[in-house]
């Protein structure tokens, strides 16, 4: 009788950063829920880093990040991962990493015990487990709370947790669904910090409702709308886009009027209005204007309390780019 | 000279079995269910009917030992080792812990889950739905095994220390085996039914409740109909008498002319079929689950 063990399973195959083939491919998927559709005949691929899922709430992002993981099934159309399909796929799995958005509670684990569960749920024995684990969440800044239980904890610390299951195993492709929901700033920085570190070597597919959460995080963006790809490619190409229809800013002040009168005569701006507290203002050269507003209001004496622009929520970009859309149909 | 990759090394060391995934499972809802106060009550609890059955075994045992067995024999007195059966599932209360203990530890283990939605957790790694499934229901099998195996266990250990002689120590060793084989078949009667029910409902509450009906409204209407039809078959759907009729005849245990004790052959058929149509239905909600945000 032989008494030679059996050889251990050696993890990996081709590393994602060395595979120039894109990583992730849908091609033609759909989804139903009932008569409500979800994902609407989709055909995208996506290579290594990070990239961007944009949508408003309820575009169809988290259930194209759920087929991509495999826990939906696609009612039409193929996905795959590393080419893979990855319904029901044990070996896709092993690769992945997944930051669910809602809240998904194991009160009674603490911090530790739960992220190394996990990770002895992707192969790892449960002291080299026990060692990612610490290790995830000193990154996460959760060493101090690692023994509490989960249902102590913060909404940010939570979110933080769920990070931490997704990087202890060394995960290859990562999806991310709305990481930043609920975070104090704190938590933010040192999630965003890790999501850029992770795009260094693994595929990261990051979903969020607000552009500037995606902007600080990856240029490559995917925007998706009503189950369809809107638009993909670089951020800045949508912003050039957006930049072509008059940009609003509003300015929070003390005076106004005096703000609205000064701005007129020196910026390059289209219009002004007034709202109770706030001047708004409209102009074609946002990249000008931003920095020559505090100048006026300085020379004016004017106090800013905030300087925000409306156009910077994703509702005003879809509204860009639909209306584009349609314009393009209408000529064509 | 030669440069060397100092960048990002990715981990290529060995992994556990695919196969053993399921251990992890079990590990951890252990854990978790023995987080529960009430878990962790029923299980001291259990322990009482050993120490209260041990005293009594031990004074009958003396007693009888004073009486000739031919005389034992004509007053239909058993041997002090059928105790063991008459804690084990009869009189004095283990059914009702481990029906305690099944409610607690194994009806609400799926439905917590789905509550807090963690398919999305589990089914993001490479563990199957059979892995899950067989991680889930060990936990609240063992947990009520413990509870019915427990008690016998002592009893039968007090009546082996008590035996007469070496003969008796070796027809008593028997006590131990039959102790095991009823505790194995009252916990996979108890379990896989409460389990399978958790994977109905996210509400555990509900599911308790419902396995609490389940078990209680069979054997109280069993025992109401049966009594007015002087049958047992009114009690073909009571759990604790479905058990009581195969523990009977397990132990070899004399019932008395007017007990209406179901026949154990139909009591160990239905008890297979709850058992197989729950295993079933379990499997059936989650071979296919997708894992939708409730």
């Amino acid at each position: 009788m032989s008494t030679a063990k059996k050889a251990p399973k050696k993890s990996g195959g081709d590393d994602v950063r060395h595979v120039d083939k894109p990583i992730i491919v849908a091609d033609h998927v759909s989804r139903w829920y009932g008569q409500i559709v979800g994902v609407n005949d989709l055909t995208v691929e996506i290579g290594r880093g990070i990239t961007g899922l944009l949508g408003p709430n309820g575009a169809g992002k988290s259930t194209l990040l759920k087929m991509m993981v495999g826990q939906l099934r696609p009612s039409r159309g193929t996905l795959t991962v590393r080419g893979e399909h990855v319904w029901k796929s044990r070996a896709v799995m092993r690769w992945i990493g997944y930051c669910p958005e809602h809240e998904s509670n194991y009160d009674e684990l603490t911090g530790l015990e739960f992220v190394s569960f996990m990770t002895e749920l992707h192969g790892f024995s449960r002291q080299e487990a026990k060692t990612r684990a610490a290790a995830a969440l000193a990154k996460m800044d959760l060493t101090a709370s690692q023994d509490r239980l989960i249902g102590e904890y913060s909404k940010g610390m939570r979110q933080r947790a769920k990070l931490a299951q997704v990087i202890a195993h060394d995960p290859e492709v990562v999806f991310l669904d709305e990481p930043l929901t609920g975070c104090d700033p704190i938590a933010r920085n040192k999630i965003l910090a890790v999501i850029k570190e992770l795009g260094e070597h693994a595929c990261v597919i990051v979903s969020s409702h607000v552009l500037h959460e995606i902007e600080s995080m990856t240029t490559e963006i995917l925007l998706i709308n009503k189950g369809q790809i809107l638009a993909e490619g670089n951020v800045y190409e949508i912003r050039e886009m957006i930049d072509r229809h008059p940009h609003r800013i509003r300015v929070e002040c003390d005076r106004p009027r005096d703000l609205a009168a000064a701005l007129l005569k020196k910026v390059d701006i289209k219009s002004v209005g007034l709202e109770e507290g706030a001047v708004i203002v409209e102009t074609q050269n946002p990249d000008a204007c931003y920095p020559e507003i505090p100048r006026v209001a300085k020379a004016e004496g004017v106090k800013i309390a905030a300087l925000t622009s409306p156009d910077n929520n994703l509702g005003a970009v879809f509204k860009y780019l639909t209306e584009e859309r349609s314009a393009r149909e209408a000529t064509s | 000279m030669s440069i060397r990759d100092q960048g990002y090394q990715r981990y290529t060391g060995t992994r556990t079995a695919a196969a053993a995934r399921w251990t992890v499972v079990l590990r951890a809802t252990l854990r978790q269910t023995l987080r529960q106060p009430w878990v962790v009550a029923i299980l001291i609890i259990s322990i009482f009917p050993a120490l209260i059955g041990g005293v009594v075994m031990y004074f009958a045992a003396k007693v009888y030992a004073q009486v000739p067995a031919e005389q034992l024999a004509q007053m239909g007195v058993q041997d002090p080792g059928s105790y063991v059966f008459l804690f084990q599932v009869r009189w004095y209360g283990t059914p009702i812990l481990c029906f305690l203990m099944a409610m607690f530890a194994g009806a609400g283990t799926v439905a917590d889950d789905i509550r807090m939605n963690a398919f999305q957790f589990y089914f993001a790694r490479p563990l199957s739905r059979e892995q899950y499934y067989l991680g889930k229901l060990l936990p609240a099998i063992l947990l009520v095994f413990f509870v019915a195996f427990l008690p016998p266990f002592l009893l039968a250990a007090v009546r082996i220390a008590i035996a007469k002689d070496g003969g008796d120590v070796l027809r008593q060793s028997l006590l131990v085996i039959r102790a095991l084989g009823l505790a194995t078949l009252e916990a996979i009667a108890m379990a896989v039914p409460a389990v399978a029910m958790s994977s109905i409902s996210s509400r555990k509450g509900l599911v308790q409740g419902g396995y609490a009906a389940l078990f209680m409204l069979p054997w109280v209407m069993g025992a109401i109909v049966g009594a007015i039809l002087r049958s047992p078959w009114p009690n073909i759907a009571a759990l604790p008498a479905l058990l009581e009729a195969v523990g009977g005849e397990m132990y070899g245990y004399k019932f008395e002319a007017g007990e209406r004790v179901l026949p154990w052959l139909p009591s160990l058929i239905v008890i297979v079929l709850v058992c197989s149509a729950s295993a079933v239905l379990l499997r059936r909600r989650l071979a296919s689950v997708e894992v939708v945000q409730g």
